[in-house]
């Protein structure tokens, strides 16, 4: 396996007590694969991205668990080791590009940056073609006029570009995208989307996509982990989660996408309540406030994760223990008529 | 770019001359006059009066000064009779200039140090030490400064010259008195503005490159925060330059600090104007530097700058 992820568990201390904001997340990336990862605000998606590139200052967060790439463990290395990691073999594009930029340094400059602090010997005119090249690769025009510019003459779409450069220039293996789209309009997005599609099968690396957005995931995602206050509660490969959501947050954020195929007058459905609290975790399922398939073992006893047919498609969810199968096929039924 | 400065040398010499005709008049509204001395007989006293002018409408003394003030001619001193302002200046501006510039190097490189190193590592034991020092040296009065230094490295420890200004040690003492208030207040600038720009989205994607925390220090967070410090410099540096009445009264430096004290108790108009002018010259100056070097830090300033022009 590339990358995995094994009981992470990150918690910030605050003076209101201590945030759970990762509770015993488990991930495999596997090489050359897109995985997404989905969820709402909160659920700790960010921060499991920010923990792989230990970009997380601890202390004051407390990290535990494993990180490992090419069998190599990233929590435990030395920060010397880690700078060499960050950005040469793992990459990373950031949600908001107005803000990702420094506003007073030439882009040229900052995107060859990364790239020369990898590569020591690289001369400064190897280093500007490269740039040159990568600026043409993300889809600016003209990238030797682009390079003595700064990020105020772009626009959101050109500068979220610029980010990826950045980012893909020392080709990573693996490439981070916290929510790339997010901060963009919906014209942008579909080329931003696409452009990192390209990349990955250009460079052959493995994509960590981060986003609330079911239609961004469906078009990219080779396999889908569905994140909920901080831990994994289903992942599978993209179409099965899709066909058969098998947790049942699953189900409900699947069912409060706006679909074209509804009837008009029908409300946009929505998942009733909030999230529990990570200050307080709760005892048991941290959907069972909100669950319409609850059961009574769901608020007291953690759920194990259980197999649900396909290979690698596995859900945190009481439901699919076997003595539970009344229950989940009354679920499924309900799930169907609507 | 030629526009702007073109432009800015205008307002500039407007914003003199407003200053120059509000001091004008509010010196002569002093209680008081110049040549009130009782050793004075009448006549002396009226030959004085006519050789100033002062027998003269108000308004014809003002240009007469105006149009001499032209010339460069800043008037005789009255105090210090037969004695041109300009000479006053020219003899004592040197000494506090070679004291203020020296202040001001200190002060920047360790107002600038420490609030860069108080903001690395906000919260811990050496953030702390950088408040106590920035605190201490806001709130010290520098006769305070300047009489404890002197305490301690002349009296007691005798390493440094108490007084006068006869050479590099002479120095040492009066520019750290000159330089700590400086000191603490870049310091604290400093110190506000980098936690301001150590949270910004780019420091991380900077991090997120590859890029160890002196290489992020010195090319991405400093060169955004140092722009209120390049702010408060303008001032400060016409302040500590033209000379600081208490510091060069207690290390006996022939500076220009006591003439500004001196023209006024002894109301001697053509010396306080002239003085006051030449400060007054030196902040439009500091705070014109000021506004070009903002164009070198950010370029978005400089490209506001080519838009309106």
């Amino acid at each position: 396996m590339f990358v995995e992820l094994r009981d992470l568990r990150v918690s910030f201390k605050t003076y209101g007590g201590s945030v759970r904001a990762v509770r015993g997340v488990n991930l495999d990336i596997e090489r050359g694969e897109c995985l997404a990862i989905v969820g709402e605000s909160g659920c700790g998606k960010s921060v499991t991205a920010n923990t792989i590139m230990r970009l997380i200052p601890s202390p004051p967060a407390e990290i535990s668990g494993s990180v490992r790439m090419d069998g190599t463990e990233l929590l435990a290395l030395p920060e010397k080791r880690m700078k060499e990691i960050r950005g040469k073999s793992i990459g990373m594009i950031f949600q908001d590009p107005m803000t990702s930029l420094d506003p007073t340094m030439r882009i040229g400059s900052q995107i060859m940056e990364g790239l020369r602090i990898h590569d020591k010997k690289m001369s400064r005119h190897e280093a500007e073609n490269m740039v040159y090249e990568t600026l043409g690769m993300v889809g600016i025009p003209n990238p030797r006029a682009q390079f003595k510019r700064y990020a105020y003459e772009f626009s959101g779409g050109m500068r979220q570009r610029v980010v990826i450069a950045m980012a893909v220039i020392c080709k990573p293996r693996l490439l981070l995208a916290d929510e790339p789209t997010t901060a963009l309009d919906v014209t942008t997005q579909a080329q931003i989307l696409g452009l990192i599609r390209d990349l990955k099968t250009h460079l052959g690396s493995s994509v960590v996509l981060i986003t609330h957005d079911m239609g961004v995931v469906a078009n990219m995602a080779d396999r889908i982990a569905v994140f909920y206050a901080g831990q994994v509660v289903e992942e599978g490969a993209s179409e099965d989660v899709f066909r058969n959501p098998s947790h049942p947050y699953t189900a409900a954020l699947l069912n409060s996408r706006p679909r074209l195929d509804r009837d008009r007058k029908q409300k946009l459905a929505t998942i009733g309540g909030a999230p529990p609290d990570l200050f307080a975790p709760p005892q048991g399922c941290g959907f069972f406030e909100r669950c319409p398939a609850a059961m009574e073992v769901c608020g007291d006893i953690p759920p194990s994760r259980y197999d649900c047919g396909a290979p690698g498609h596995r859900s945190l969810c009481w439901l699919h223990h076997e003595f539970a199968s009344p229950r989940r096929d009354e679920w499924l039924r309900m799930r169907f008529s609507g | 770019m030629l526009r702007y400065i073109l432009k800015r040398l205008v307002i500039s010499f407007f914003t003199v001359m407003v200053l120059v005709t509000v001091v004008f008049f509010l010196v002569r509204a002093m209680p008081g006059e110049p040549f009130l001395s009782d050793k004075l007989t009448p006549e002396i006293r009226e030959n004085m009066v006519r050789y100033y002018g002062f027998d003269k409408p108000l308004y014809v003394q003002y240009f007469t000064y105006i149009k001499n003030l032209l010339r460069g001619d800043l008037g005789v001193s009255m105090h210090y009779h037969g004695i041109p302002v300009t000479q006053i200046i020219r003899d004592s501006f040197p000494y506090s200039a070679s004291l203020g510039i020296r202040a001001l190097i200190v002060a920047i490189f360790a107002g600038i140090t420490l609030g860069v190193a108080s903001a690395l590592n906000r919260g811990r034991f050496l953030d702390y030490c950088c408040i106590i020092v920035a605190v201490l040296g806001v709130s010290l009065p520098d006769f305070v400064t300047g009489y404890l230094l002197q305490y301690v490295f002349s009296i007691k420890l005798k390493l440094l010259p108490i007084a006068m200004w006869r050479g590099f040690k002479y120095t040492v003492l009066p520019t750290f008195a000159l330089s700590f208030y400086t000191t603490a207040l870049l310091a604290r600038i400093t110190r506000a503005s980098m936690l301001e720009v150590t949270n910004q989205d780019y420091i991380k994607v900077a991090k997120a490159k590859g890029l160890g925390v002196f290489q992020i220090v010195v090319r991405h967070e400093l060169r955004n925060a140092i722009l209120p410090v390049i702010t408060i410099l303008g001032p400060v540096t016409a302040a500590i330059l033209t000379g600081t009445f208490i510091i060069e009264s207690i290390y006996a430096i022939p500076g220009m600090g006591k003439f500004y004290v001196s023209g006024i108790q002894n109301l001697d108009y053509s010396q306080v104007l002239g003085l006051t002018l030449f400060y007054g010259i030196f902040i439009v100056i500091a705070n014109f530097v000021v506004d070009i070097l903002y164009g070198f830090v950010d370029p978005r300033i400089r490209a506001d700058r080519r838009d309106a022009s």
